[in-house]
């Protein structure tokens, strides 16, 4: 548990001193947001919150490939992973930790995001947004342990920036789905009863990629050197 | 066009796309024996050769 | 040599399968009563669907043998049958939108079955770009077999979460393909022989990919021999 928070701990200071990925993932955000208000924006003084929520996920899924998938490709870079490979952290702990700064990274970005949202689609930051971001937040969590898991798959590949979003994307569909069914429904009033179905949805989708983290991650790393 | 003449160009496009892949498969077995029937003669007449020095 | 007379054994059944298919499907079967001629294309894309969601499972089973024991054969079994999938997949949705134009009016609708086959197509499509992307040998297995055991655990949501999405969604089109009934016997027999025949050329198809995966793992290692070799010649 120590030597999780200790990996997980590492990431989150060396972002702090130089914050590369979360501006970079922001950034990124945005623009998408900006093209989608281009494309689905709200007539003057409307709130689309259908718009909103997909806008939402595509920034998700966007800022969660570029930047999840580089958690494990960075330790390769810097040729640290034997090192984490060889700590008294085990596969699934490592695991556990890569995928939490991963979360991090992206939650960060997604509040942005939000942010961003609320005032290009014109939406109330009241209960209903609350809502959303929560249904955003349990989204982030499958999303970034599988992107931790296929970026660590494609890591060594040639042309691994492309590889991520090819790999995770088609497997993310059911979340993603349930996903913008929920935030588009919880932006237009839903109380959480009412999406539960969509929630359930996300919920298994979470399960699954933390569950083929912690089984197959010792696969992934093993024997990289 | 008949429905007839549609279903024919339906099937044929299947069995186009099987046979290529078929023959695809087929030509890259063949290059694949050639190769190896070169690079085991190689290792051969290497291993002989190194034998021979070794004696 | 038994070998190869046995692949060219399976290949004259295949092709005569596939003749005692296709004369079932056009002459032997009577046209269906409302779709008419068009829904003799049903006599191939059932069994190509079929094979594909085997061949996908094939490569998830056969990864997780490789992962657990570690025989180069298993992978071999996992890739060829993920690129064999790939292609019976693309020719279900190619048929399926052939059939679709004339009997629903539009080559492409977000169908749940149509929705779902397209997202699995894509997933294998990527276990391929995977497999491309990383060197021959040992890591690229590990990492395919991983990729389709996630994979395979992805789809039952794939299916759920895209049958709800559909249900919830207005409905678009009343007919759905539950107009599958077989009223003939014929018909039915028709569809179990090209189901025979279909499988028999995925079969052979297999066969042969894996064949060219062992042949092309032989040659890697005779090269690191020839490699040895060289060296130590050189040294003499």
């Amino acid at each position: 548990m120590r030597a999780m928070a200790a990996v997980l701990l590492k990431d989150v200071v060396v972002e702090l001193r130089g914050p590369m990925t979360t501006t970079a993932l922001a950034t990124v955000s945005l623009l998408v947001l900006v093209v989608l208000v281009f494309a689905f924006g709200p007539v003057w003084g409307q709130s689309e919150p259908t718009a909103a929520a997909g806008a939402l996920w595509v920034a998700l899924v966007v800022s969660g490939t570029l930047g999840g998938g580089r958690v494990v490709a960075v330790e390769r870079e810097r040729r640290c992973i034997d090192a984490l490979v060889l700590s008294p952290l085990d596969r699934g702990g490592l695991f556990v930790a890569k995928s939490a700064a991963a979360f991090v990274f992206i939650l960060v970005a997604e509040g942005f995001s939000l942010i961003v949202a609320l005032l290009f689609f014109n939406l109330a930051a009241d209960a209903a947004l609350a809502r959303t971001a929560a249904v955003l937040a349990l989204g982030a969590v499958g999303f970034a342990g599988l992107v931790t898991l296929v970026g660590a798959v494609g890591g060594r590949a040639k042309g691994r920036d492309f590889l991520v979003p090819l790999l995770a994307v088609p497997l993310y569909v059911p979340a993603l789905i349930a996903g913008v069914k929920a935030s588009a429904d919880a932006l237009g009033g839903a109380r959480l009863g009412e999406i539960a179905l969509w929630l359930k949805v996300l919920l298994s989708c979470d399960a699954i990629f933390v569950a083929a983290g912690l089984l197959l991650f010792e696969q992934v790393v093993a024997g990289s050197e | 066009m008949g429905p007839l003449i549609y279903l024919f160009w339906a099937y044929t496009l299947v069995f186009v796309a099987l046979f290529l892949y078929l023959w695809f498969l087929q030509r890259r077995q063949a290059g694949n024996e050639a190769e190896l029937k070169r690079l085991s003669a190689r290792v051969e007449a290497l291993r002989t050769g190194l034998g021979q020095g070794a004696q | 040599m038994s070998k190869g007379n046995a692949t060219k054994l399976l290949g004259a059944a295949t092709l005569g399968l596939m003749v005692a298919a296709l004369f079932m499907v056009f002459v032997y079967a009577p046209a269906e009563a409302t779709q008419g001629d068009v829904q003799r294309i049903f006599y191939f894309h059932v069994p190509l669907a079929w094979v594909a969601f085997a061949a996908f499972a094939i490569t998830a089973v056969a990864g997780l043998f490789y992962l657990w024991l570690g025989y180069p054969v298993f992978d071999q079994l996992a890739y060829a049958a993920a690129e064999a999938g790939v292609v019976f997949c693309t020719l279900v949705l190619v048929t399926g939108s052939l059939w679709a134009r004339p009997i629903w009016g539009t080559w492409w609708t977000w169908d749940s079955r149509l929705t779902s086959t397209f997202i699995l197509w894509l997933l294998y499509v990527g276990y391929l770009a995977l497999r491309a992307a990383l060197a021959d040998g040992e890591q690229g297995a590990r990492m395919g077999a991983v990729f389709g055991l996630v994979a395979a655990a992805d789809v039952p949501v794939v299916v759920v979460s895209v049958r709800l999405w559909r249900t919830i969604h207005p409905a678009v089109l009343v007919t759905r393909e539950g107009s599958h009934g077989l009223a003939d016997a014929r018909m039915v027999a028709t569809l179990l022989v090209s189901m025979v025949a279909v499988t028999a050329v995925f079969g052979w198809l297999l066969a042969l990919r894996v064949a060219t995966l062992r042949a092309e793992a032989r040659l890697r290692g005779l090269a690191a021999e020839l490699l040895a070799l060289e060296r130590a010649s050189e040294e003499n």
